[in-house]
């Protein structure tokens, strides 16, 4: 029996991908569960696959797979059991959606806003023909604060940051459970981000929607944010609420990302961290961020299990298990 | 069983009894039901639809040599040969000192002649044309009666100018010395400089291999050969039209066609070797002057020749001799080979092919085209036939297309009063029965066959109320009183008689010959050539003059059975082809007087000419009678005609042709343009059922009202040799 | 925009003027035509059977006679840059005038009726060519782009330097395979002998006929352009917006129809039509080749016989091909890519 408060559960994860050098394990046995209508940030340095996460979650496949497994329950049923059709009716932005990184090229161009927005409620089911979904389209614009006009316009038409809040629209279109938004903001001007942060919140408090917003600008999220996670080469090595982890983060990893923010009130100085991530082709058996890691010790040649350490604060380090 | 059931089972017996026992010659015009022809532009792709048996004939006189041995090759293929065409060497015959002080040794007679040692035109004959061809020492056809009776004379020319390269290289060496060239390493110099020889080679066929064989001989013997190997119309401004000692030339690899058997190749001394004949710069610098220097006599003998001027035989024969040893040490041109061309057809085919026109340009082929199955004549079916084009130009008998192609499907759907023996030349009786022919005393005339009687008189004076010219403005003929108040003598006079059965021939639209047919045919000779005329047209004026140059009257003495008298000065060695029968026969085909009216009220309306000079002149169309937008311009005046009674040249004609008779024939046209929708009308043994202009197909109808047996021309195939 | 068309109208002018020089050889083919007559008369002259019995002086004033006749037909008796200019005058007024040797199929001079006659059979077998092969592809090639690696694929693009050889020379071969050999198709032409007279029969026939110059043409073009429009739909199909539409739940045939293929039309067509009119310059030879009765094979005998008014007429006729051709796409584009209707509208 699941607990439906739990929206999302992940179990072991895995998205490998086959090169010509070998499989690059992008994700590799992540596991995690959501609350429903809390918002969680997933933070990391590029590469560490916390993109590839949401595409693994949400089925969004390139050609050339090497290796695909694990359990995701979604609502209670495990969506990895899934036909591929099915899955496009019953889970494709009916239960989750998408807000892409750089919404630049995420419209057709050659096709109408209006009808790229509608496009869900017609697909789905939820309106009857075109003027229904049209209304319905209009109700959501305003919902995100676009003037309705812009439905008649095509995609070139709108600025940057409209045209990321339509997108955000067509997401929140058909009431998922859940969104994913890969980078919403990282393209955009500040007074847009800001913008755009408050729509989020609005909507979260209002319609309960699960956000699991995937970012590498923690500071800006962190209004949003009611629990923060950190990817580290493939693997989930923190997660925890929001509050204590931006005050106190526990994985070493953490600890200097956080570190390299700056603050508005503090001076501190801000530090970087040295090397490079390992490379996902042959990971190590160790825990992977050892190499770089200041506060290394024997025990870390052997990969430390993601556990909780009290008060749902999940670490991946053998200095807290 | 009753009296009467028996009386009928016993005619039946009997009816089948007489139409087995008729024979097996019921059947009348063509022996096939349909006739389609398509076009086939590459021959190499013909002959592989042989092969197939998608098409029986390919009519056309081939000559490329793989493609003959890969027919002999084929089973299933036959082949008629021919002998058309002849290739020649033409000399510049300026100089010896051109114009820019190049040098040309074949100003020099004796080079010339010495080119007959040169070349070994048997090499020419087999190797280069593949054995499609034979060494031709004079430019007389080896098939043709002229020919073959002075065989002994070609064998000793034969024997003289044999290949002999020493013999020439002695000559020639001799002539260049003489000229002030030397030989300096090989090469022959003339005031410092080399001597060049500009070589004219067409590329379009053997004609290539041949240039070069020769230009090959020329740079052995010590020349720089300049090779301008060019298509015709590149060459032809240059040996047709530049002036011989402005040096452009000095040799060109020359070609001649003939589709038609002539019994007496006499004239042609003067067409090729002198400057009587072609008006051209090459041929005018071969004056009597030239001609007297290489061998006194040779120019009058040429004349006699050409105007038939002697009265033996044997005077004739002399007179040969002369001009074949003369024209050929005179050597302006050399002649190098007689070609062969073929027509591969299905091996099951029979056809009266012409010895020099081939199947393409036979006469008779309609007439005698079959297939013939162990022996028997087939009746009835479909046989496909394939020419390299179709439907090039405008149908219309006055002068419309006078291309091959277009002659050949108009040659089975018409015919002239006579029938041409396409293995003699001679002629036989078609529509007229027999004929009588008076030659005046002392002229070299003969006769061969049964049907043509001859008789000679010392004078033939032309009765004074025969025609002998036409009055468009009266619409009447002027009378040879009127035209020679002094009265008029002739040469020859030719009498045709008719059968009663004539005006029993039906036409293909179901009309009956009538004489009015033959009064406008008359008519037409004259009156296009008149400026007074509504449908004057100056293309016709050089042939008429030419006809008038002889003529001198016409006289229809019975109308019924129709006998025609004609009086003229032209005539020709052979009896037969003397005789004028003046059967409606245009010279691009049949043309009966509705048809021919038709187009003569539309050129008096200008609304289409029937010659394509005047129609590009007035910017009309050309009358077409078959296809396009005359059609319907004819129509009109069909309309016209048939609701007037309308009568073409009404003062003359009126009095052969009834207003009854007029609409009748009227309303029998309109028929047949509704039936098959076009105006070609004939009295051939196949009628044109359709002829589809843009498809390029052409489909021809077995016409089964055709007034003679199908098998009436057979001894056509049966006496035909073997070559 | 006066002096814009006025350029263009002297562009025309100056282009034609040296279209008829060309086709005249500067005026040389004046003195080639001379000579051709001269020859031509001569030979008809000697191969007359009823010249037989003329004296020698007689047949030379018959010769002679008949050339200055065809000389004046031919309008040698006026200088050559005076006819140029009627040339000229006939073209620019689109009258296009008689034509000098060539007759129409059915024996008009009127050299817009030899066009006239000869347009329809060439749009139909360009035409029937161009949509089987612009559909054909397109299948194909969307096809391929969902199976990108496959043996399928890699076979398909294998057999793209087929399109180096021009579509003639495929038909050469077809003829002597189905036509000779295995003998189930027709040779050449348009329809069979005789022509059949009911239309559907017609039809029918005209489509068996087009079988082998269609298949011919789409084997030089049909590989080259799958090859590059299935790497367009691979380029296209790459793009943020086809990923988000996946995600959004759409069916695979939506999204090809709305994401994939909507976006790369302009791009398809404009290849399609730039293909297309290489094939166009090739049509001649394969006209030829299938005894097709076409424009192109009028144009090749025309140039043959040095026709002027015919070349011009067909060229003339070609450049509003092309101009109309170019116009369409205009308007396709306006159609099928708003960034091109809108921003144009807006200006």
């Amino acid at each position: 029996m699941e607990n439906l408060d739990k929206v999302l559960r992940v179990e072991d994860l895995k998205l490998h991908f086959r090169t010509q050098r070998g499989p690059v394990q992008a994700v590799d046995g992540v596991s995690f569960e959501l609350e429903r209508g809390l918002a969680t940030v997933v933070v990391g340095e590029s590469g560490c696959g916390k993109s590839t996460l949401s595409r693994a979650i949400l089925r969004l496949l390139p050609r050339n797979i090497h290796a695909y497994s694990g359990k995701v329950w979604l609502n209670g049923i495990d969506i990895m059991t899934l036909g591929d059709e099915q899955f496009r009716r019953k889970v494709r932005w009916v239960q989750m959606s998408l807000v892409p990184q750089a919404a630049m090229n995420s419209l057709n161009p050659v096709l109408k806003v209006g009808d790229q927005v509608a496009e869900p409620f017609l697909v789905h089911g939820k309106a009857a023909n075109k003027k229904d979904a049209y209304d319905q389209a209009r109700e959501v614009f305003r919902l995100v604060g676009v003037s309705t006009d812009f439905l008649e316009r095509y995609p070139f038409e709108l600025s940057g940051g409209m045209r990321q809040r339509a997108v955000l629209a067509m997401a929140l279109a058909i009431n998922p459970d859940i969104v994913f938004l890969d980078e919403p903001t990282s393209a955009l001007d500040v007074l847009t981000q800001t913008n755009i942060m408050n729509v989020l919140k609005g909507i979260k408090r209002d319609l309960g929607v699960t956000f699991v917003l995937i970012t590498h600008d923690i500071a800006t999220s962190s209004e949003l944010a009611d629990r923060a996670a950190v990817m580290y080469a493939g693997q989930l090595v923190e997660l925890s609420d929001a509050g204590h982890f931006f005050r106190e983060p526990l994985h070493p990893y953490s600890q200097k990302l956080m570190a390299s923010v700056p603050t508005l009130r503090e001076d501190k100085e801000l530090e970087f961290i040295p090397g490079q991530p390992p490379s996902l082709l042959d990971p190590p058996r160790t825990c992977r961020f050892a190499e770089r890691c200041s506060l290394r010790f024997g025990k870390c040649d052997e990969e430390p299990p993601f556990k909780d350490v009290g008060g749902d604060r999940w670490v991946k380090c053998w200095l807290h298990v | 069983m009753t009296g009467k059931g028996n009386l009928a089972k016993l005619i039946g017996v009997l009816l089948l009894v007489l139409t087995v026992g008729i024979g097996a010659t019921a059947r009348d015009g063509g022996w096939f039901d349909e006739i389609v022809l398509t076009e086939e532009p590459s021959a190499a792709a013909a002959v592989l639809q042989l092969e197939a048996g998608d098409i029986d004939i390919y009519a056309f006189s081939i000559g490329d040599r793989e493609l003959f041995t890969q027919v002999q090759a084929t089973a299933g293929i036959d082949y008629y040969m021919s002998f058309g065409s002849f290739n020649d060497l033409t000399f510049n015959p300026g100089g010896p000192v051109f114009a820019n002080g190049n040098l040309n040794p074949f100003g020099v007679p004796a080079f010339r002649e010495a080119i007959h040692w040169l070349i070994d035109r048997e090499y020419i004959a087999n190797e280069i044309m593949g054995g499609l061809a034979v060494p031709k020492y004079s430019y007389l056809n080896p098939t043709f009666a002229d020919a073959t009776q002075y065989r002994d004379i070609m064998d000793e020319i034969e024997d003289y100018y044999a290949h002999n390269p020493d013999k020439a290289y002695l000559v020639m060496t001799e002539v260049m010395e003489d000229l002030g060239a030397v030989l300096v390493d090989g090469t022959w110099q003339y005031n410092g400089s080399p001597v060049e020889i500009i070589a004219l080679i067409r590329t379009e066929d053997e004609r290539l291999l041949i240039g070069r064989y020769f230009a090959g001989l020329l740079e052995e013997f010590g020349f720089a050969v300049n090779r301008m190997e060019r298509i015709s119309r590149e060459l032809s401004p240059l040996w047709i039209s530049s002036a011989p000692d402005d040096g452009l030339w000095h040799y060109y690899t020359g070609g001649w066609v003939s589709t038609a058997i002539s019994r007496d190749q006499g004239p042609g001394f003067n067409q090729f070797h002198t400057s009587r004949v072609l008006p051209w710069p090459l041929f005018m610098y071969l004056t009597e002057e030239s001609a007297e220097a290489v061998r006194p006599g040779l120019w009058g003998v040429l004349d006699q020749l050409a105007n038939r001027d002697y009265t033996t035989m044997e005077e004739r024969r002399v007179l040969f001799e002369e001009a074949l040893w003369g024209c050929n040490q005179f050597a302006n041109m050399i002649w190098l080979v007689d070609r062969t061309g073929f027509t591969p057809v299905r091996d099951n085919v029979a056809v009266a092919s012409d010895l020099a026109g081939g199947v393409y340009a036979s006469q008779m082929w309609g007439h005698t085209v079959q297939f013939v199955e162990d022996g028997v004549t087939q009746e009835g079916g479909t046989i496909n036939i394939a020419t390299s084009t179709l439907l090039i130009e405008p149908w219309n008998p006055v002068n419309g297309s006078n291309w091959v192609y277009d002659m050949f499907p108009i040659r089975s759907t018409g015919e002239t009063g006579s029938a041409m023996d396409t293995n003699t030349g001679l002629i036989h009786p078609l529509h007229f029965e027999k004929a009588e022919v008076t030659i005046k005393t002392g002229l070299p005339v003969g006769v061969t066959l049964d049907w043509c009687t001859l008789a000679f008189a010392d004078e033939i004076a032309v009765p004074t109320d025969a025609w002998a010219d036409w009055d468009a403005t009266t619409q009447t003929f002027i009378t040879v009183g009127e035209m020679y108040p002094d009265g008029v003598t002739v040469n020859r006079k030719s009498v045709v008689y008719y059968p009663s059965s004539l005006y029993d021939t039906k036409l293909h639209d179901g009309a009956y010959i009538s004489i009015a047919d033959f009064v406008l045919y008359m008519i037409m000779n004259f009156d296009q050539a008149k400026p007074e005329s509504a449908i004057y047209d100056e293309a016709t004026v050089p042939g008429y003059d030419s006809f008038m140059s002889a003529f001198r009257g016409v006289k229809i003495i019975s109308q019924d059975p129709l006998i025609i008298e004609t009086y003229s000065d032209l005539y020709t060695l052979d009896a037969e082809l003397g005789v004028s029968d003046w059967f409606p026969y245009y010279a691009q085909g049949p043309g009966f007087w509705p048809v021919v009216t038709l187009g003569i009220m539309a050129e008096e309306q200008k609304l289409l000419a029937f010659s394509e000079d005047k129609a590009q002149a007035l910017e009309i169309e050309w009358c077409n009678l078959i296809a396009g937008p005359s059609l319907e311009i004819l129509n009109d005046m069909l309309l016209e005609a048939f609701t007037t009674g309308y009568i073409p040249y009404e003062p003359t004609m009126g009095q052969y042709l009834t207003l009854g008779e007029a609409v009748n024939r009227w309303s029998l046209l309109e028929n047949w343009y509704v039936k098959q929708g076009h105006f070609w009308v004939g009295s051939g043994p196949y009628y044109l059922e359709e002829a589809f202009p843009t498809e390029k197909v052409i489909v021809l109808k077995q016409f089964k009202d055709y007034h003679s047996p199908s098998d009436r021309f057979q001894f056509l195939i049966d006496e035909q040799p073997e070559l | 925009m006066v002096v814009k068309a006025v350029v263009l109208f002297i562009t025309v002018v100056i282009g034609l003027y040296l279209v008829i020089m060309i086709a005249n050889m500067g005026g040389h083919l004046d003195d080639v035509r001379r000579a051709e007559i001269r020859l031509g008369v001569a030979t008809g002259v000697y191969m007359n059977p009823a010249n037989q019995g003329l004296g020698s002086a007689a047949l030379k004033q018959l010769t002679e006679a008949l050339v200055v006749v065809q000389y004046r037909r031919y309008g040698l008796d006026r200088p050559f840059w005076i006819r140029s200019i009627d040339y000229l005058v006939t073209a620019i007024t689109l009258d296009l005038g008689r034509a000098e040797y060539i007759s129409s199929d059915s024996g008009s001079k009127e050299v817009r009726r030899i066009l006239a006659e000869r347009l329809p059979p060439t749009l139909i077998l360009f035409g029937t060519a161009s949509l089987v092969l612009f559909f054909g592809a397109l299948a194909v090639a969307l096809f391929l782009s969902r199976r990108y690696g496959s043996i399928l694929d890699k076979t398909v693009i294998g057999l793209a330097p087929l399109s180096a050889a021009p579509g003639w020379f495929y038909g050469l071969f077809l003829i002597l395979t189905f036509a000779a050999v295995l003998r189930v198709l027709p040779w050449g032409g348009m329809v069979k002998a005789p022509p059949p007279k009911d239309t559907l029969e017609y039809a029918l026939s005209m489509i068996q006929h087009m079988i082998l110059p269609v298949s011919a043409i789409s084997i030089s073009v049909f590989f080259a352009s799958v090859y590059s429009w299935r790497t367009f739909f691979l380029i296209y199909s790459s793009e943020d917006y086809v990923e988000l539409a996946r995600a959004k739940g759409l069916s695979s045939r939506a999204l090809q129809r709305r994401y994939i293929l909507r976006p790369t039309l302009p791009t398809i067509i404009t290849s399609f039509m730039l293909m297309m009119i290489t094939t166009w310059m090739g049509q001649i030879i394969l006209e030829t080749v299938f005894n097709w009765p076409g424009l192109g094979r009028q144009y090749l005998t025309a140039v043959n016989l040095n026709d002027t008014p015919v070349i011009v007429g067909t060229l003339v006729i070609f450049a509003y091909l092309l101009a109309g051709t170019l116009f369409l796409l205009d308007f396709i584009y306006a159609i099928v890519d708003p960034r091109v209707r809108v921003a144009g509208g807006r200006r």
